[in-house]
């Protein structure tokens, strides 16, 4: 049975949902001042109403509760609502639907959302592990922080949310993108650590430089494990982007892998996507 | 940077005067030092607005200095300017990385080395020191800032307001990140981006126009983040190229905004009402839905598939889509093999009489067993989820090779042809009639292998209902008179399609072309077909006669059967060989 909580629904949109998903689904619904623990559900549902601010600002508290876990935040916009669904979805929204939208298509969009995540693949393992080791051993050395590996999933968006992204192209024998995504306070602390400067100090310039060092790092140490496999890669120049949503440009035709990484109370994640150019993933 | 004071640091004392006397001529104030030592002492005591510096100092590394510099929260923001030989460029990547704005390649022109310090002059101007603001939580910035700088350049020119356009922005044209530009002036665009430059960062902006893909190739002036959370304004100077002027015009004459959604691709498969032809433009409502559908949901659904799994098959990355479902490349977790998953669009998937009838013709045609065939090998439904696993085809469809070459090449069309006929006899010997055969529609995997795909909506020949409508399906382009006309198809309308097909591959355009479907199906019926001859006059006379044959109007006036097809063209194909060999020969002779 999937857990699905709805946040301050209508009964319109209550039983509409309930409709949709029927009887597989246990749905609950929640004011938005109750506590909300994502990751006990399986989906979660906002309805936007007429102030598109407010909705924005509880999707994005919500995204960040859910510390980067792949739960899926569906909004229900009404008949008449026609906000685009940019400012939704760049908040931390993964889907947005209208109830006058074809009922068919709700209900197999919101399905194929419930659907578990996919476990990686052997094949995708040998890949990922070399980074997951790297990114624990290079925030040990260069920030002395113990991170710890959570768990993986395969993406099905290209948009990022957290506060800050450091990202890397890879070309050669493989090509792809690696980028790292981080929330504005971790990431104040681990560059405060990595450049041994107090985090008051922290300005532009040092966040720049320290996330387009940070996935140099990472990538830079991890490429040489790949070294005389069709893994392997050079790497482009670091890009830093900001802000939650943006969308990395990944290519065509390949599996974005999304690691995720514990630090105390906080998280990061690390976007892997690789295709060696001779087919064996 | 307000003080034009520059810091040249070489182990050459000769370079070193030189160079200062060429730039105290084009009006700066130099320093200058061998060593680091004697870098950080100027350093200490005046303003320098540039460091220009060799790879290689008389105590350390050029590249110790600047990572020195780039840690020092107080000189950082100095311009960093890295000398290298010509035959050491690769260097300056390096140096890119850790933080110098750019280099020069020495021997280096007087003017040139003027020139390239005036821009980096320019392009730092305003922005020393560069403001960072404290990362509090500020109203996002939803409006382009006002000019920065009106007076740049001794311009009084105000910014030009442009429907914002949508771009992709590059630092190294790997990765494109995007962007909109809100206002032009002169050479420089207002972008915002959520790339986070810095002033003197070069950029590449990349517009997709009706006339093509135009890269400007720039540097950053100015960026405002009034909060780090949001995208950056950035000013970026571009380069005042052949592809600046196309984009300048572009802009000045505001016309060409993107639409929102592709349109459908006469070259996409359609299902349509038998007798809406004559009603109504085409819709790709199926069956008995007027309503026009909103292809952005089916593409929504099929991504919320990616990263899960189907019953056996994990779904790992979405291959393309059309009007019948999604494709996607996918995995099988028993037999360990990659396979393609095609996902049925949620509106046919939710039709019973279409399930029933696409379970009925799957079931027969995954009894085929060809080797130019792409196998079924599992139709089955997860979480109400209707799809069916095919084998993986790893290479280029034949509607890539055109769009890459142009045409085939003879010779190599001849080969691809008689394949497929050779393919489809089996299949309509079967009794089953593919019904969309069309160039995207045919493979060559990465062995050369020619494989049919896509039997999705194949049906065998003796499975119609009495009474009941056929539904129009197929590829406006390919689709043969019957076909549009909603007739009982037989194994006749594949080989006209098959000729459609290899009439665009050996001539580079599809036999009838229209902007309106309606016209290119009108024309299928009724218009003679255009020679082949007139469209490539390279094709062999005999070779053109088989395919307009293949395309007769009337099914009658076909040929009777794939393999007889397949029979004259590998004749033909022996004649023209044996042709070429002898013409070689007596060359070599």
């Amino acid at each position: 049975m999937n857990k699905i909580v709805l946040i301050d629904c209508s009964s319109e949109v209550t039983s509409a949902l309930a409709e949709l998903l029927g009887e597989q689904c246990s749905l609950s619904n929640i004011s938005s001042e109750d506590r909300i623990v994502p990751e006990e559900n399986r989906m979660i549902v906002l309805e936007a109403d007429a102030s598109p601010d407010a909705i924005y600002l509880k999707i994005s508290r919500i995204r960040a509760a859910c510390k980067f876990k792949d739960i899926p935040i569906i909004v229900i916009k009404r008949r008449e609502d026609r906000i685009p669904l940019e400012h939704f979805l760049s908040s931390g929204a993964t889907e947005v639907l209208s109830l006058d939208a074809p009922p068919g298509a709700c209900r197999q969009i919101l399905r194929g959302h419930l659907i578990p995540n996919r476990k990686p693949l052997e094949k995708e393992m040998a890949y990922l592990v070399p980074f997951i080791e790297n990114t624990v051993q290079v925030l040990k050395t260069t920030a002395s922080l113990e991170v710890a590996f959570r768990e993986v999933y395969f993406s099905n968006t290209f948009r990022i949310f957290g506060d800050i992204s450091g990202i890397i192209g890879l070309s050669g024998e493989s090509e792809g993108t690696v980028a790292v995504t981080l929330y504005w306070r971790l990431a104040r602390n681990i560059i405060a650590r990595m450049m041994n400067v107090q985090e008051e100090r922290i300005n532009a310039e040092y966040i720049h430089d320290g996330v387009g060092e940070l996935i140099n790092v990472i990538s830079g140490s991890t490429k040489k494990r790949f070294k005389g496999t069709p893994f392997h890669f050079e790497l482009s120049l670091p890009t830093v982007v900001v802000g939650s949503g943006h969308q990395l440009g990944h290519p065509e035709g390949s599996s974005i892998a999304v690691l995720i990484f514990d630090v105390d109370d906080s998280a990061f994640v690390l976007q892997v996507c690789l295709k060696p150019k001779k087919h064996l993933i | 940077m307000s003080e034009k004071i520059i810091l040249l640091i070489n182990r050459d004392s000769a370079f070193l005067a030189h160079t200062a006397e060429t730039l105290r001529l084009a009006g700066y104030r130099t320093h200058t030092a061998m060593d680091m030592r004697g870098a950080l002492s100027v350093l200490s005591s005046e303003r320098t607005g540039l460091i220009i510096c060799d790879k290689t100092l008389q105590d350390v590394s050029g590249y110790d200095l600047l990572n020195f510099i780039k840690k020092d929260p107080l000189r950082d923001c100095i311009p960093f300017m890295f000398l290298v030989s010509a035959k050491e460029q690769g260097h300056a990547l390096k140096a890119f990385e850790m933080g110098a704005l750019d280099f020069l390649v020495y021997p280096l022109a007087p003017e040139l080395l003027v020139e390239r310090v005036d821009e980096v002059f320019e392009t730092t101007r305003k922005s020393d020191p560069p403001v960072a603001h404290p990362p509090v939580a500020e109203p996002p910035v939803t409006e382009p800032p006002a000019p920065v700088h009106p007076h740049d350049n001794g311009s009084t020119d105000e910014a030009t307001v442009v429907a914002v356009r949508r771009v992709d922005i590059s630092r190294d044209g790997v990765i494109w990140l995007p962007g909109k530009v809100g206002k032009f002036r002169g050479s420089t665009l207002f972008v915002e981006t959520a790339l986070f430059g810095k002033p003197g960062v070069t950029l590449m902006m990349r517009f997709q126009l009706d006339d093509g893909i135009f890269v400007l190739n720039g540097h950053i002036k100015d960026i405002r983040y009034d909060d780090f959370q949001k995208p950056a304004w950035i000013e970026m100077v571009v380069r005042e190229d052949e592809a600046w002027h196309r984009i300048h015009r572009y802009l000045q004459d505001n016309t060409g905004m993107p639409s929102a959604e592709p349109a459908q691709t006469p070259d996409d498969t359609f299902l349509l009402h038998p007798g809406a032809l004559e009603k109504t433009a085409f819709r790709t409502g199926p069956m008995e839905s007027v309503e026009v559908r909103d292809p952005s949901y089916d593409q929504r659904f099929y991504h919320s598939l990616i990263g899960k799994q189907l019953d056996n098959y994990r779904a790992i990355t979405l291959i393309g889509s059309g009007s019948m479902g999604g494709v996607m490349q996918g995995w099988d977790v028993a037999l360990e093999r990659e396979v393609a998953l095609k996902v049925i669009s949620y509106e046919l998937s939710s039709k019973e009489k279409f399930r029933e009838m696409f379970i009925k013709e799957a079931r027969v045609v995954s009894r085929l067993n060809h080797l130019n065939i792409a196998q079924i090998y599992y139709i089955g439904t997860s979480n109400d989820i209707f799809y069916y696993a095919m084998e993986f085809v790893d290479g280029k469809t034949l509607k890539e090779l055109i769009d890459q070459e142009s045409r085939l090449n003879v010779l190599k069309g001849l080969e691809y042809l008689i394949t497929v006929c050779e393919a489809l006899y089996y299949v309509h010997q079967n009794s089953i009639v593919h019904r969309d055969i069309k160039p995207a529609n045919i493979m060559i995997n990465t062995a050369g292998l020619i494989k049919v795909v896509d039997f999705g909506v194949a049906k065998t020949s003796d499975s119609k209902t009495k009474g009941e409508k056929s539904m129009i399906i197929g590829s406006p382009l390919y689709m043969s008179p019957e076909q549009i006309a909603g007739l009982t198809l037989d194994y006749r309308s594949d080989i006209y399609s098959l000729g459609a097909t290899f009439y665009h591959a050996l001539t580079g355009s599809p036999p009838f072309e229209a902007d309106d479907y309606k016209d290119i199906m009108a024309q299928h019926i009724a218009r003679p077909l255009p020679p082949m001859k007139e469209k490539n006059p390279r094709i062999p006379t005999p070779l053109a006669a088989i395919i307009e044959k293949m395309m007769a109007k009337d099914p009658f006036d076909r040929y009777k059967d794939c393999q007889t097809i397949a029979n004259e063209l590998k004749s033909l194909q022996t004649r023209i060989l044996k042709r070429l060999r002898q013409s070689s020969e007596e060359k070599a002779g």
